[in-house]
């Protein structure tokens, strides 16, 4: 669940009994209406102002902060694993290739590029006239100088596959080499040269920020994340860290040799909020200029268009009920059991009371936006009768009680929770129930307890939610389908989909790794791996005057952070 | 006074250790893997994870993650999981929004809180006095979440007269106590309340206990005007056990930076404690606890001798 960090710092409110008095203190607002102040928003002036698509039909206009909200990352330098950083990383830093959002593939940044036929050698042209943010100027060096520190031997990660199939990095990371031979870096080109074709490996290089070799070259790998660079770092983006003020914000200003062009905003304050309810009054009186709300809020927002614009983004996180297959107790290994629960859950019900409309169903693992999605794969939607049918088939007869019973034991287990999952389990709960499925405990527990029993042996059942937009769309796959994988949570295990796995990673073309993608969840989901559920919608607030990109996901908001512009 | 001091201070270094194995072994016991929270499953392999465990030093056995913390902390080279900051620099950046906010809190709720009390005590059994118990009741019962979401609701989201959160305004990073006063105000209000309440409490009837006493008769009697009656003869000697509760009050204090800090996303030391144990930042939980502990035995401590620097006749055997 690696959406669940996040979810801690959106604007989204789990005490929601609670604000539901905040929104409804209309008798307040009476109260005090004397006192009221005017809006921040110059709001006759910003009526005349367009919506977020057309700010390409004017020249933008330069100048402004934006104060927004966002997490705090665990570093800015080095070896990063937030997915804070992953966001933050879209407009400070840059890597050779980039990932284009939303559908994830792989476009130039600092280097175009080509390949090879035989899909071995990657040939990085670099752009001219690129700066790092103290003035000095981008080189070849510096792209060398990050690939080896992935493989460096006094660098205590190990390497990855993508990085570890450069020609020569597994004998520079055993020292028995002095410099990877299979990169070779002239002053306008680095040539790669791989030791056997992969399609990620493009993903990887773009997921991988370069770093400046004249301010790091000197720092020994275990000494980076010590370095100041880790704090106040030096980069190649369109803003500059200036400060970074821990558990309040942190301020960036444009960089105006961005080898892109200058942004148009001065300044980015990320104000740091622990609990998105503060953010939340933030967002109401000004204090922070764009954010995040849930379902519950939207509506206040959405319906004061002189002074708010509003969009909805596509969720990154889908959520899903896991089980753990290999119980020897539960009927959880049967997938006939499992398809009779998906045809219990009554999708378009939970939207509706959970989200007010304002999430999609969910059918499969992937994202219907990113580009390994398969549309195809096999829905298996609410349809109780079919559930009650199944569940009969496999044996399982309503006991007295409504609940199932099957040689003598009843159909009834544990679902873990936290406290984000917790509303939405309750009212799955019911659904469930009416096809005589019981439930003995839901069991609510802190993020960190989740994820280390989430592992197969250690729970029966749980909610659990996936995915995000800063990583490669193949590893959502194969950390759920692919067999062995760490932190297994359900046992799922298929030598088909195995065997597919392998096929794409040396896939020739991304046409041939597609259709082998496609196959491989044919299978996969029509298992019934998962009960999935629902992808609740990102909802985005800002102040009507700051003009933001069309975004499909949250991503892509950051990403576009050169391009908005304050009327 | 002087051995006694330097008998309770070495008397502390126990204690210290005490408290030292005993958080050590609440954290390494309570569920929670941290290095699986270091990074994604989705990037995570077998050996990423290993790797991790490694560099985190949870491999070793307890006893000596223990010893090897403990020395870290001393040094001051422990550091942060998640961060990798030195931890002494992590508190360094936190502590003094703690101490600011705990200082303010202190003079609110001490300055009124006796107001109240010696109120009630004055006219004991009155409206007044019953008002003021209802005051003390509330100000002691109210959760500090939902009194500061109400402030936050009524004067930062409808009046617009105070600023809902932070420290300081955008662009500002200055220690300027004039920008800074209207973001602490309603801190200062939350965390202040709960100690006023019970400083109320307790002069109201150390008060009571001291008006009654014959050199208050005398003084009385003498002619001299009820007001310095009040306030120099029975207020000075009913502040005597007041002192004391202010140091017992530390712990009391500390729990509710957490959660005033987190509501007003104020960058102290209880914001830092609360996102360490999400993270399981072990390193940090346990400097912050240990750091806790101590200050909550110098604050004893020091009551206990201001006890007797107020009260000349306690003696220190």
């Amino acid at each position: 669940m690696s959406s669940s960090s996040e979810d801690r710092y959106r604007v989204r409110l789990t005490r929601r009994a609670l604000f539901r008095m905040t929104g409804g203190a209309t008798a307040f607002a009476a109260l005090a209406a004397a006192c009221q102040p005017t809006t921040t928003a110059p709001a006759a002036s910003s009526a005349a102002s367009a919506p977020a698509a057309s700010g390409a039909t004017t020249a933008p206009k330069a100048g402004g902060t934006a104060v927004i909200s966002l997490g705090e990352p665990d570093t800015l330098g080095f070896g990063s694993r937030s997915l804070t950083f992953a966001y933050i990383r879209s407009f400070i830093a840059n890597g050779m290739v980039r990932l284009k959002y939303p559908d994830m593939t792989v476009v130039e940044d600092l280097a175009t590029y080509t390949v090879s036929s035989d899909g071995k050698t990657y040939t990085f042209n670099l752009k001219k006239g690129v700066k790092w943010h103290d003035g000095d100027a981008f080189t070849s060096n510096d792209v060398k100088f990050t690939l080896e520190l992935y493989a460096h031997p006094a660098n205590p990660a190990p390497l990855n596959d993508d990085f570890g199939n450069i020609d020569g990095a597994k004998a520079f990371k055993a020292k028995t080499a002095t410099e990877i031979t299979g990169i070779k870096a002239s002053p306008d080109q680095v040539v790669i040269t791989l030791v056997a074709p992969s399609p990620s490996f493009l993903t990887s290089v773009a997921t991988t920020t370069i770093l400046p070799a004249h301010i790091l070259k000197d720092v020994a790998p275990p000494d980076l994340s010590k370095h100041a660079f880790a704090r106040k770092p030096v980069y190649t983006g369109p803003f500059k860290v200036d400060e970074w003020r821990s558990g309040e914000s942190i301020t960036y200003s444009a960089f105006p040799d961005h080898f892109k062009g200058r942004p148009n905003l001065d300044k980015v304050v990320q104000r740091i909020f622990p609990d998105p309810s503060t953010a939340l009054a933030e967002l109401r009186t000004g204090g922070i200029q764009q954010g995040f709300v849930n379902a519950d809020q939207f509506d206040e927002f959405a319906s004061d268009q002189q002074r708010w614009a509003t969009q909805q983004l596509a969720g990154s996180t889908g959520w899903f009920l896991s089980f753990d297959m290999t119980s020897k107790d539960l009927p959880f290994g049967e997938k006939t059991f499992r398809q009779a629960v998906s045809y219990a859950i009554d999708r378009n019900a939970l939207i509706q009371a959970l989200f007010k409309g304002r999430a999609d169903k969910s059918y499969s693992l992937s994202s219907p936006l990113s580009w390994v999605h398969n549309a195809s794969v096999t829905k298996y939607d609410y349809d109780p009768a079919k559930a009650k049918q199944l569940l009969d088939d496999l044996g399982w007869k309503p006991g007295s009680d409504g609940i199932r019973v099957r040689d003598g034991k009843r159909l009834e287990y544990a679902t873990m929770v936290t406290s984000t999952s917790k509303d939405w389990f309750l009212a799955i709960q019911p659904m469930l129930k009416a096809v005589g499925i019981g439930s003995s405990k839901v069991d609510t527990v802190d993020f960190g307890t989740w994820i280390s029993r989430l592992n197969v042996g250690r729970y029966e059942s749980t909610v659990n939610g996936w995915g995000n937009f800063a990583i490669d769309p193949r590893a959502d796959l194969a950390a759920h389908f692919r067999s062995p994988r760490f932190g297994d949570a359900t046992g799922y295990k298929n030598d088909q989909v195995d065997q597919l796995f392998s096929q794409a990673s040396k896939a020739a073309s991304r046409d041939d790794e597609k259709k082998l993608y496609d196959q491989l969840q044919m299978i996969a989901e029509g298992d019934a791996v998962y009960v999935y559920l629902f992808r609740p919608q990102l909802l985005d607030v800002n102040l009507k005057n700051m003009i933001l990109p069309q975004a499909k996901i949250q991503a892509e908001i950051y990403d576009g952070l050169p391009r908005w512009e304050i009327r | 006074m002087g051995r006694y001091i330097v008998r309770r201070v070495l008397l502390m270094i126990p204690l210290v250790i005490g408290i030292s194995l005993l958080s050590y072994a609440v954290i390494a016991f309570a569920p929670g893997d941290p290095s699986q929270l270091l990074a994604d499953r989705e990037q995570m392999t077998s050996e990423t994870y290993a790797s991790l465990r490694v560099e985190l030093g949870l491999d070793d056995p307890l006893p000596v993650r223990y010893v090897k913390t403990m020395g870290a902390l001393f040094t001051g080279e422990l550091r942060s999981f998640r961060t990798k900051q030195r931890v002494i620099d992590a508190i360094g950046e936190r502590l003094p929004t703690t101490l600011a906010l705990g200082a303010l809190a202190i003079i609110f709720g001490m300055a009124l809180g006796v107001a109240i009390g010696v109120l009630q005590a004055v006219r004991p059994y009155s409206r007044l006095d019953d008002a003021g118990t209802l005051v003390s009741l509330v100000g002691f019962s109210i959760p500090h979440f939902w009194f500061a979401l109400m402030l936050v609701m009524f004067f930062g989201v409808r009046l617009r007269w105070l600023p809902t959160s932070g420290i300081r305004p955008i662009g500002s990073s200055a220690w300027n106590p004039i920008e800074m006063a209207p973001y602490l105000v309603m801190p200062t209000i939350v965390l202040g309340t709960g100690l006023l309440a019970y400083v109320a409490r307790f002069v109201r009837s150390s008060m009571l206990d001291a008006l009654h006493q014959d050199y208050i008769r005398t003084a009385r009697s003498k002619g001299l005007r009820e007001r310095l009656v009040v306030v120099r003869h029975a207020l000075r000697n009913s502040l005597l056990p007041v002192i004391t509760i202010v140091g017992f009050l530390l712990p009391f204090l500390i729990g509710g930076a957490v959660i005033v800090e987190n509501i007003f996303a104020l960058p102290g030391m209880g914001r830092l404690a609360v996102d360490a144990v999400f993270a399981r930042d072990f390193p940090v939980i346990l400097t912050i606890t240990i750091f806790s502990a101590i200050a909550v035995i110098v604050g004893n401590l020091i009551a206990d001798v201001l006890y007797g620097v107020a009260d000349p006749r306690i003696r220190y055997g």
